[in-house]
């Protein structure tokens, strides 16, 4: 396993408000990682940085010993927790776009994960439900080779069974040699298909663990231990 | 990867564009049609009328969708998506400037034609021929060549400020003002560069001078000030001098806002 992504004394602001405060951690491939925390701890802006989308932090940042830029998005695949995608496009004109930009996308595999999911390829991203757009979106995601993904709460707007597929998908697709990096509060779902947790809390990483050394050092499962920390 | 951000740029902005030029095309079909079988006035009248406004609206609405368009591909949700492709952030500027400056020029185009075809509708086009035989016995008909560069950098002009404003309004120092730091800061902008480029235009000694007797241009290094001073004093004119100082300085301007704007678009823009 080798580092692919070196985060040191991160610190991000908005306007007075610490959001992450002296962050620092590896992520190496072959892992998938559970971020958590409550709503606005910092797990979308840690997300947006390793993305590129943020530039005002103060730190460091590596993507493969390099910052953020042009090669970095080339070998991440990001899903935000919005849509991105034009409403007036229609799922198979998505699917044209990430096989001109990305070279490690796969159109075949996009299109059985389309079909898994029922989706019609010719139907327009603004006539689905937000459930629908956001399978639409992993389906892109979860079809490139990617060297990282992030996948920033893909489970928020799912119902149950949704959720379940959603995570096998997730399972059965991203590259062994990758990193997945899962931002969720819906724990219950998700502890299954964690390598290792990162909790975040108060801007600060209140623990940073793999789950069997959790189970082991806590006798608690994650969700017990998410419990634990983040009681109000 | 330009040529596939402007495949996509072309692809999104001419689903709604040439719906204007098309509505356009019938009015303009009904003048014609009215002028030349019709012959009932009114119908000629009202449709000219008609094509005239649309003329003047497909510029203004090209020119709105350009700057929304804009807007919401970088710098709303569409942005997470294209912030987050694998290319320089300069290429997305460039192919959204374009996008925009081929839409724009073929608005303007389409604006000029429907006025042609408005003034056809009236029956004036014989007081337009006698006005441009006039042009042409002064020898000014090559003037009017000036007028394409003239208006081909205020486009460029134009969406350089505009693109700068909108960028700088994304930036972390002015997220919390939301879409009215865009406006604020082009207005801004726009004062300073007009007022600089007035002092340009007035005070650098490279101008273009034109004579009244026989109609003439010519460079010269006369400042415009000059020729104010000597028209004030009540002196008889021979001919006019344009500061070309403003122009140098747009065309200065033009490559300085792009590049910042590329600059901020990489270093400083962060999503909110």
């Amino acid at each position: 396993m080798s580092r692919i992504i070196e985060i040191s004394s991160l610190d991000k602001k908005y306007g007075s408000r610490k959001v992450l405060d002296n962050i620092s951690l590896t992520l190496e491939n072959g892992t998938i990682v559970g971020l958590l925390g409550p709503n606005g701890c910092g797990k979308t802006t840690l997300i947006k940085t390793i993305a590129g989308l943020i530039k005002d932090y103060k730190g460091k940042v590596l993507i493969e010993g390099s910052e953020p830029g042009e090669y970095s998005k080339s070998i991440i695949s990001y899903l935000p927790e919005k849509t991105y995608l034009s409403e007036n496009y229609k799922a198979r004109e998505a699917l044209d776009f990430f096989e001109d930009f990305y070279a490690d996308f796969d159109r075949k595999k996009a299109l059985e994960m389309l079909t898994q999911f029922k989706l019609d390829p010719d139907q327009k991203i603004k006539s689905m439900s937000k459930g629908m757009q956001e399978k639409v979106q992993l389906t892109l995601v979860m079809s490139r080779k990617a060297k990282i993904y992030l996948l920033d709460e893909p489970l928020g707007g799912l119902d149950p069974a949704s959720r379940k597929a959603m995570l096998d998908i997730i399972l059965n697709n991203y590259s062994e040699d990758a990193v997945v990096l899962l931002s969720t509060h819906l724990i219950n779902d998700v502890e299954r298909i964690f390598d290792r947790v990162i909790m975040i809390g108060d801007s600060k990483i209140l623990i940073d663990d793999t789950v069997d050394n959790i189970r082991e050092n806590n006798g608690k499962s994650v969700v017990e231990l998410f419990e634990e920390v983040f009681k109000c | 990867m330009l040529s596939k951000l402007l495949k996509y740029e072309f692809k999104d902005t001419a689903r709604t564009i040439p719906l204007l030029y098309l509505v356009g095309l019938i009015f303009a079909g009904l003048v014609l049609f009215s002028v030349k079988l019709l012959h009932i006035q009114w119908f000629q009248f009202t449709t000219s009328v008609v094509l005239m406004l649309l003329g003047i609206a497909v510029s203004i609405i090209t020119f709105v969708i350009i700057v929304m368009r804009f807007y919401k591909n970088l710098y709303s949700n569409e942005g997470y998506l294209m912030f987050t492709l694998p290319v320089k952030p300069g290429l997305l500027l460039a192919s959204k400037s374009i996008a925009a400056f081929f839409w724009m020029i073929l608005s303007y185009c389409f604006t000029a034609g429907a006025f042609l075809v408005s003034l056809y509708g009236f029956g004036v086009t014989g007081e337009l021929a006698l006005a441009m035989d006039e042009i042409k016995s002064l020898g000014a008909e090559k003037m009017i060549y000036l007028f394409i560069p003239a208006i081909v950098l205020a486009t460029l002009y134009l969406l350089g400020q505009i693109y700068f404003a909108v960028t700088v309004a994304n930036t972390p120092a002015l997220h919390s003002m939301g879409i009215a730091a865009a406006f604020l800061v082009f207005i801004a902008t726009n004062i300073i560069l007009q007022i600089v480029e007035a002092i340009f235009t007035v005070f650098i000694p490279f101008s273009i001078e034109i004579g009244f007797e026989k109609i003439n241009a010519s460079l010269t290094s006369k400042n415009m000030f000059g020729f104010i001073l000597e028209t004030v004093k009540g002196s008889e004119p021979t001919g006019i001098v344009i500061g070309l100082g403003g122009y140098v300085f747009e065309i200065v301007m033009v490559c300085v806002l792009f590049y910042v704007t590329s600059r901020m678009m990489k270093n400083k823009v962060s999503l909110k």
